[in-house]
């Protein structure tokens, strides 16, 4: 028994090495340094952080929900297979720890104390969902007839959905309209997300559609469904805060240039995932939006160049 | 009609295509047989452009791809789309408006459950009813019959026969050589990037022979079974 935990123990050491491994590796893909990039993921993090904090009296309420959404976004879903029951509820716990650390530490900074609280069970809470379990059942859909970005990311997601839901009509109860419109805007976070990850070349290459045409529709889908996710709240938002209606109609035209920015980054960068150098852009992007006069047709022009192979052959 | 010209392609210092040219007619049926690595599927991915070969291809679209439907070996899905999804997404893809799959689910697939846990068999079925519901002219269906049941490929046989009669052309790679004699007007031999033999269905036996030759030889005597 000694030795079975001894090599669990080994195992769960090797796998760390290999996360800093493959991180290492993919910071030789971007031919710059491991440290470099550390340091670049944590400037822009930092940078991130600051401008929220900065610019909305929500981010407190904001941060330990993207904080949680984070551990559970980045989490590795195939530890669950790998790994023994025991080994992987560790893995889970370590992992989102570490993850969850730089949003933890920059609420201390903030002196946030609720917030990191609230963070902290989130993040313990959502160790004890297993990752990559395979079940077959089925989370229906409100976008059944669109596929397939806004159906696979609300089904890894529907938890924060629904959380966000509550905290909505929760935050209206109690009359903290910070915390009603952070969950709103927070709906429109989670949307960006489900556009992170390229999908296989294939599920490109089988449309009929110029790179044009292709992006247009990309676009225009997930306006039609982030809007589906968002129509009932915004309309009790609008309901209960009469003398803020302004505030939903700004969150909406934000939400909807940061979700077409995120669709052209998505694509400028495809087949590959968004890099590190093109996240960094595509923050600084969001942070001052008057240089997305700049970018967003540099993302475009750049995404007809990576489609024009696949789709115009 | 669809022409390839002196099609090549190289990974690095290897040549997998060494100058294909090829005619596909309307309403025939093409096999193409070589053993692993021979280059069928790099063939294959390199017509429907799915991978950037040197060389011609000519056919009366404008844009090739767009009219023609492509069974890769190992079909790819997306993690929690049902089958259903699937087929939409395919549909919407080539602005085919179909909503309701179920009379056309000859397979008789779980149309509600997620495809990712679909077996190797219903994960084909899926993909090939799904580039069939697409209307194309063209397809390519790279080995249709791997992991699939006995009553499954009478049903695929009958489904090359009815896109042959409505004068699709179909190209088909398979290891299995008879599912190829059954269906096929012509069969290509590929070896090492080249097409090295052309048969038509009455010379069939001798590319059979010619491939059993290729792919077996003397080998097994290397075992020195006693």
């Amino acid at each position: 028994m000694e030795n079975l935990d001894m090599i669990n123990s080994s195992a769960i050491k090797y796998y760390f090495s290999l996360q800093l491994k493959r991180f290492s590796r993919k910071a030789a893909d971007y031919e710059i340094p491991t440290i470099v990039l550390v340091v670049l993921i944590l400037a822009a993090f930092i940078l991130a952080s600051v401008f929220l904090f900065y610019k909305s009296p929500m981010a407190k309420w904001i941060y330990p929900f993207a904080g949680a959404y984070a551990t559970q976004y980045f989490s590795d879903k195939q530890v669950q297979s790998i790994f023994t029951t025991k080994q992987s509820f560790i893995l889970n716990l370590v992992s989102k720890l570490l993850i969850a650390t730089p949003f933890m530490g920059f609420l201390i900074y903030k002196m946030e104390w609720l917030s990191l609280v609230i963070l902290f069970l989130l993040t313990i809470i959502m160790a004890f969902v297993p990752q990559g379990r395979n079940v077959n059942f089925k989370v229906p859909t409100p976008f059944r007839s669109r596929p397939f970005e806004f159906i696979i990311g609300f089904r890894r997601s529907y938890i924060f959905v629904l959380l966000a839901y509550f905290l909505i009509f929760k935050g209206i109860q109690v009359g903290n309209e910070n915390l009603a419109f952070a969950s709103f805007s927070f709906l429109f976070l989670l949307s960006m997300s489900y556009f992170f990850i390229p999908e296989n070349e294939y599920f490109v290459w089988i449309n009929s559609k110029t790179p044009h045409q292709f992006l247009m529709v990309k676009i225009k889908t997930a306006i039609i469904n982030v809007s589906v996710l968002t129509i009932l709240p915004s309309l009790v938002l609008l309901i209960f805060y009469t003398t803020l209606w302004y505030v939903v109609p700004i969150i909406y035209a934000v939400g909807y240039l940061y979700l077409i920015t995120i669709i052209l980054g998505k694509y400028a960068a495809f087949p590959n995932e968004i890099s590190i150098p093109q996240s960094i852009i595509i923050l600084i992007s969001m942070i001052c939006p008057p240089i997305m006069i700049f970018t967003l047709p540099s993302f475009y022009k750049r995404a007809i160049q990576k489609l024009n192979p696949i789709l115009a052959c | 009609m669809l022409e390839i010209i002196d099609i090549k392609k190289s990974f690095g210092k290897k040549e997998v295509l060494k100058g294909i040219s090829l005619t596909f007619e309307k309403g025939n049926v093409y096999g193409i047989v070589g053993k692993n690595g021979a280059g069928k599927t790099t063939l294959f991915r390199g017509i429907a452009g799915l991978e950037t070969c040197h060389g011609k291809l000519n056919s009366e679209f404008d844009i090739l791809k767009n009219h023609l439907g492509f069974l890769p070996t190992n079909p790819i899905f997306m993690s929690k789309i049902t089958g259903w999804e699937y087929l939409k997404l395919f549909s919407l893809a080539r602005n085919v408006k179909e909503d309701d799959f179920e009379e056309q689910n000859i397979f008789e697939l779980p149309l509600s459950d997620y495809a990712e846990h679909y077996s190797t068999g219903m994960k084909k079925k899926l993909a090939l009813m799904a580039i069939l519901l697409q209307q194309n002219d063209i397809y390519i269906l790279d080995e249709p019959f791997n992991g699939v049941d006995i009553q499954s490929n009478l049903i695929i046989n009958d489904i090359i026969q009815k896109l042959k009669n409505l004068g699709k052309i179909v190209i088909i790679s398979s290891h299995i050589f008879s599912t190829l004699a059954d269906n096929c007007d012509q069969i290509h031999l590929l070896r090492e990037g080249i097409i090295v033999k052309s048969a038509e269905k009455a010379e069939f036996q001798s590319v059979e022979d010619e491939m059993i030759t290729d792919i077996i030889g003397d080998k097994t005597s290397n075992l020195r079974l006693k």
